[in-house]
């Protein structure tokens, strides 16, 4: 299943990361797995954010290609030609999205709960009408400043092109420096005390398969791989 | 002919072509644009509100598709509201990701001061911070100007054209 495949790619990120490995910083998808699954696993253009890991993984099957980009530093600028990309900069792939769908490409742009403010999305949503793109917002009430629960489909959530999405697990892993790694272990000793959700439909299968990728990637890129277990 | 009138011939020739899209504020008719440049032209003319860095959003979208987008900015001192679109996507989609498009942006200067500090002035920081390649809309050369402007590898092109010059 898809969602294994994430959790356990992120994984292997989020220990990566923390040995030092990883250059800049990476924001895991584990907690919104299930809706990468659902959302992103589609055969039009996928447009993401940051947090897009998951959604990467989704659409594309491509761990070796996400694993690349991620260590060069690229973790919130992945590609897939012809189908996949992210930026950085908060909703500044919306314009993007409508012009896209405006030449007849199906598209579904993710976005955070922090991004609801940004003009360039309220710019994008006046011009996408009768156009296939979907605007999905995850908010897992984890924005740059707090949010009320609710307040954000009062705020965007009626709109005929947002599918909104509440109560994403509060789960996100989020990197960064010494200010920060006190909210990554916080939120990583949640992940653990609530892993018997994630892990318990697992196959055997799975972990084989993505073990064995990450193993040849690692091999071909000459680094030391351990199992995921 | 004026100014005005050979940059609308030039448009008119290119706009044949299904391939390209004009985009940008009231630029269809009967409006025709703020300065009438593209008023009486036919082709896929699309008209947007005032929402600019959406239509350099739009513009990269589109021009991913293989089309050619020339965007109509009225002032070229709203370009400064694109700023991140430009260089955040724009240039990053070509610099780090090789992906080709065409996007050809028309933007107006004004040596007219009348118009206060927000509708005029040549823009020559902005122009230049931006880094793109930048040409000059001048009476004669006007074809050659959209042609190499379209023709080079860029992503990304800037054609400027002197508001006080289009009824010379």
């Amino acid at each position: 299943m898809i969602e294994q495949k994430i959790y356990l790619v992120e994984k292997y990120i989020e220990r990566e990361f923390k040995a030092g490995n990883i250059p800049g910083s990476v924001h895991l998808s584990i907690g919104q797995q299930f809706y990468d699954a659902k959302y992103a696993n589609f055969d039009g253009w996928v447009l993401g954010n940051h947090r897009s890991h998951g959604q990467y993984i989704a659409r594309t099957d491509d761990i070796e290609g996400l694993l690349d980009q991620v260590y060069r530093g690229m973790s919130q600028h992945l590609y897939y030609s012809g189908c996949f990309l992210t930026t950085g900069i908060q909703g500044a792939l919306a314009g993007v999205a409508v012009g896209l769908a405006s030449q007849g490409e199906s598209v579904r742009c993710f976005i955070g709960d922090g991004t609801v403010n940004q003009g360039i999305l309220w710019e994008a949503l006046g011009i996408c009408e009768g156009l296939d793109v979907l605007f999905i917002i995850y908010d897992n009430f984890y924005s740059m400043s707090e949010t009320k629960k609710g307040w954000l489909h009062k705020k965007i959530g009626f709109h005929p092109n947002v599918r909104y999405i509440s109560g994403v697990e509060r789960l996100c892993g989020h990197s960064g420096n010494d200010t920060q790694a006190y909210r990554l272990k916080k939120i990583i000793s949640y992940c653990e005390v609530r892993r018997d959700l994630y892990e318990k439909d697992i196959s055997k299968e799975i972990l084989n398969e993505v073990n064995q990728r990450i193993h040849d990637f690692e091999i071909r890129n000459k680094r030391d791989f351990t199992p995921l277990t | 002919m004026t100014l005005r009138s050979e940059i609308k011939e030039t448009l008119r020739r290119l706009l044949k072509d299904d391939n390209v899209i004009l985009i940008g504020e009231s630029v269809a008719d009967p409006f025709g644009g703020a300065n009438k440049v593209t008023r009486g032209l036919k082709g896929n003319i699309i008209d947007m509100p005032i929402c600019e860095q959406a239509q350099v959003g739009w513009a990269i979208g589109a021009a991913m598709t293989g089309k050619t987008v020339i965007l109509e900015i009225m002032f070229a001192n709203f370009l400064s509201l694109c700023v991140s679109q430009l260089k955040d996507i724009g240039e990053v989609l070509g610099e780090h990701h090789g992906i080709k498009f065409k996007v050809i942006i028309r933007a107006v200067t004004n040596d007219n001061p009348l118009y206060g500090p927000n509708h005029s002035g040549n823009m020559r920081w902005l122009l230049e911070a931006l880094g793109f390649p930048i040409f000059y809309a001048k009476k004669g050369d006007v074809d050659r100007v959209f042609d190499s402007a379209i023709g080079n590898e860029h992503n990304i092109n800037l054609i400027i054209e002197e508001k006080t010059n289009y009824v010379r």
